[in-house]
């Protein structure tokens, strides 16, 4: 997360919030398309693991309750940032 | 205005830019067919787009199309979205493809410079992980892009962490501020 921020904040964009989603975490899993739909919270996901026990769904519903409570453990970072300056190039030595 | 955001492929397989879309905000979501192709896909997805796709859109009377990649579509006016940066300089093709299915177009964005200026919001998802180099230019282009006070909303997997090389987005950017 910090890397992220820190790479926002060198292209001259402040961060105005950032967090862990667990979307990532709730939606990798081994479900037809219209079950994909129904994929809204842990209650769907523990029916769907019970309805389909594939490895990774029952693997998946195993591991949401620890990156709910962890939230570094989760897949994905979302960054909302705000532009509040310009680009511009400058020159880099990289051989000298 | 009502407008669709229509995934070529599986709901399985949903990318960053419609996953967010289509999860962390609530929108209806529509299937094409309530179960995957087997096998090799690519010409039914075709054919199921070019046959089934429109009558879904009008049904639902959307008025443009944001379409992630290339699908042979009867509906205007679309908008092509490609991230595919390696993707498309290795397959010219490719892009013939899409200007002769894209004719009646209103921007196509594939993955080069973005001629947008004065932009109240850019989304920017999952694709950092798939760039290996050149990270601060794309940001600063994003930038460009926007206007002062507009915003980015980027998500990015935790996993993998970047390598660490010169061009990685932890080297810092290359674009420093004027003033």
């Amino acid at each position: 997360m910090p890397e992220v921020l820190a790479m926002l904040e060198g292209a001259g964009l402040r961060p105005v919030e950032s967090y862990y989603s667990a979307v990532n975490d709730l939606t990798f899993v081994d479900a037809e398309p219209e079950e994909h739909k129904r994929l809204g919270s842990y209650a769907d996901l523990l029916k769907l693991a019970i309805q389909k026990p594939t490895r990774l769904n029952l693997l998946r519903a195993a591991a949401y309750p620890l990156v709910k409570l962890v939230p570094s453990l989760r897949k994905l970072i979302v960054a909302v940032s705000q532009k509040y300056r310009e680009p511009a190039p400058t020159a880099t030595e990289r051989w000298g | 205005m009502k407008i669709a955001l229509i995934r070529r492929e599986y709901i399985t397989h949903l990318d960053g830019v419609n996953r967010f879309i289509a999860l962390l905000v609530e929108i209806p979501i529509y299937t094409l067919k309530g179960s995957p192709c087997s096998g090799d896909p690519w010409l039914r997805i075709a054919w199921n787009w070019w046959w089934s796709g429109f009558k879904l859109l009008h049904r639902e009377g959307a008025d443009a199309v944001i379409v992630n990649g290339v699908v042979p579509l009867k509906f205007g006016p679309k908008i092509a979205v490609n991230h595919g940066v390696d993707t498309l300089r290795a397959a010219r093709p490719y892009l013939y493809a899409a200007r002769l299915l894209y004719r009646t177009l209103v921007e196509r964005y594939c993955g080069r410079r973005l001629d947008v200026r004065g932009a109240d919001c850019a989304v920017f998802t999952e694709v950092i992980e798939h760039l290996h180099y050149y990270v601060p230019w794309v940001l600063s282009e994003i930038n460009k892009s926007l206007k002062l006070g507009g915003y980015l909303i980027l998500t990015r997997r935790t996993w993998p962490p970047s390598s660490g090389g010169s061009d990685s987005p932890s080297a810092g950017s290359q674009y420093t501020d004027t003033t």
